[in-house]
């Protein structure tokens, strides 16, 4: 019967709702978007770093390949004063997020600041960055969902007017966690099948394409007298081990096609355990490859219910609890 | 969100355009197919162009249209330095971004029709010798026919060559290094693209 519905009308099925609409309530939304905008603080801080070397009065560059919504807006040239701005109104935004200080309009804005400072990033040299992709996406699914209703300014300040807040059930908790969880889990996924599609089984064949990374990146800054990399020696070592390359090469594949699983998964040790993992496979990455995902893994809190662990900190240090929330 | 319904309508609608970016391998932020090293062919040798600072904070040797020369670097140019670097040891050799590699390769007959019809592909279409001496120009304000416009940059790097046979047979790496010079040299057939700003 179950399979039948399934087939004739899936969104009907008692398993959708339940997976997307159970789990989570408005003090876990409210919590993970304190979370989310302060970890982006650094994160934010990560990627736009490099841009305070520009003089913001210097000469404006003209780009030598305008991201596309550049192009389609006709943006051609960088404005180096323009750009502090963007930086200083991203920062802005996201500390606004944070606070849930008018929430909705923190996320527009820090969504279009992002996208400003990253098609000026990406468009000097025309190689463009992923690092702000899952971001984007979470803030497009925080736009639509009640994040800005709870452990917030704009909540506060709601109160002070003497208006109701209607209560955030169940629901309206969850949905917004669990679309991210699924996005952030399926974005190994795709990772694995673009791999697929571009190489086929090649890619983890004979583990070539992690060699010559390997050895592109290590030997960037060139070679000491003694024939050693001045830099990344565990990537050259490991460059030279077929072996271990295909091992690794495997595991990373399998990492990647089987993290929707974790969506099923509802043991804490296991989701621990799915964590560290793909967190060890950030840093191997940035470490062996200079692949700088490094500060991704705090988007995988989102596989964590920050109401109970709120719980548990707030019984060790003595904090207050949460106000009470709707069933 | 007021109710359950609009949510569900977000949801089917939010994911059906995530999943359509996949199918159609759009990589436009915020949407993408993650093709991140994806793309891989095997090859007997890997090339590794050393970056070298006193290089980079040199520059490209710009040569101009009156029998001059300069170098012009990413402080002269005002972009980070880890760009420059890019453009330096990259686009001038020729070797495009990740995304220009990823975008036409292995395309279903679906996708290479979809994908002819907005985005041609970039192996044939972006000539980054233009785009370097375009963007030097531009943003130092020369103008084609004027003695300080730039009409020929260079670029030099180290460059190492590895056997992957050398690599796999446990006798250690072993690299051949020679370098590498490589030259943007502009032609008068890009006055229009000029005119028009034609990147």
């Amino acid at each position: 019967m179950r399979s039948e519905a399934l087939l004739t009308n899936p969104f009907r099925v008692a398993w959708w709702p339940e997976f997307f609409f159970s789990g989570f309530t408005a003090n876990s939304l409210g919590l993970f978007r304190i979370y989310f905008g302060t970890c982006m603080i650094l994160y934010n801080l990560t990627e736009t770093i490099y841009l305070f070397e520009l003089n913001p009065f210097g000469p404006a560059f003209h780009f030598t390949d305008p991201i596309w919504f550049f192009r389609l807006l006709g943006i051609s040239v960088h404005v180096p004063w323009l750009t502090y701005i963007g930086i200083v109104v991203l920062f802005a935004a996201t500390i606004c997020v944070a606070l849930g200080y008018r929430t909705r309009i923190a996320i527009v804005v820090m969504f279009l600041a992002i996208a400003y400072v990253q098609g000026v990033r990406d468009s000097f040299d025309g190689a463009v960055h992923h690092r702000y992709v899952v971001p984007a996406n979470a803030l497009i699914i925080f736009f639509f969902s009640r994040c800005g209703d709870v452990l917030s300014l704009d909540a506060r300040r709601q109160r002070r007017l003497g208006r109701a807040i209607a209560p955030i059930q169940e629901w309206a908790g969850s949905w917004p966690l669990r679309a991210l969880q699924v996005y952030v889990a399926f974005y190994y996924f795709f990772a694995a099948v673009a791999k697929l599609r571009l190489a086929g089984l090649s890619w983890i064949g004979d583990g070539g394409q992690v060699q010559i990374k390997l050895i592109e990146r290590s030997m960037r800054y060139g070679l000491t007298e003694a024939g050693e990399p001045i830099r990344m020696k565990l990537a050259y070592v490991l460059a030279q081990s077929p072996n271990w390359l295909v091992v690794i090469v495997t595991a990373v594949i399998l990492f990647e096609l089987l993290s929707p699983l974790i969506l099923l998964v509802r043991n804490r040790l296991a989701r621990v355990f799915y964590v560290l993992c793909a967190t060890g496979f950030h840093v191997f990455n940035f470490v062996l490859l200079s692949v700088n995902f490094i500060f991704y893994p705090f988007l995988l809190a989102v596989f964590f219910d920050l109401e109970k662990v709120y719980a548990r900190l707030r019984t060790r240090f003595n904090w207050k609890p949460l106000p009470a929330t709707a069933s | 969100m007021t109710n359950r319904t609009q949510a569900k309508r977000f949801l089917l609608i939010y994911f059906a355009i995530v999943l359509a970016a996949v199918v159609f391998r759009i990589d436009n932020w915020p949407l993408s197919w993650v093709p991140m090293y994806a793309a891989y062919e095997s090859a007997e040798v890997i090339p590794v162009r050393v970056w070298n600072k006193a290089e980079t904070e040199q520059g490209f040797l710009a040569l101009r249209q009156d029998g001059g020369s300069e170098y012009v670097n990413a402080a002269r140019l005002n972009i980070p330095r880890t760009k420059f670097i890019r453009l330096y040891y990259e686009r001038i050799y020729g070797q495009g971004p990740p995304k220009d590699g990823q975008s036409h390769r292995a395309l279903s007959s679906m996708n290479r029709y979809l994908r002819e019809l907005f985005d041609p592909d970039p192996a044939k279409t972006v000539f980054w010798d233009w785009r370097i001496l375009y963007s030097l120009n531009r943003s130092l304000g020369r103008e084609p026919g004027e003695p300080g416009f730039i009409i020929e940059a260079q670029a030099t790097a180290l460059e190492r060559v590895f056997r992957v046979a050398d690599l796999n047979d446990g006798g250690g790496a072993v690299s051949v290094a020679a370098q590498r010079r490589a030259r943007a040299v502009w032609k008068d057939q890009w006055l229009t693209r000029w005119q028009n700003d034609e990147i």
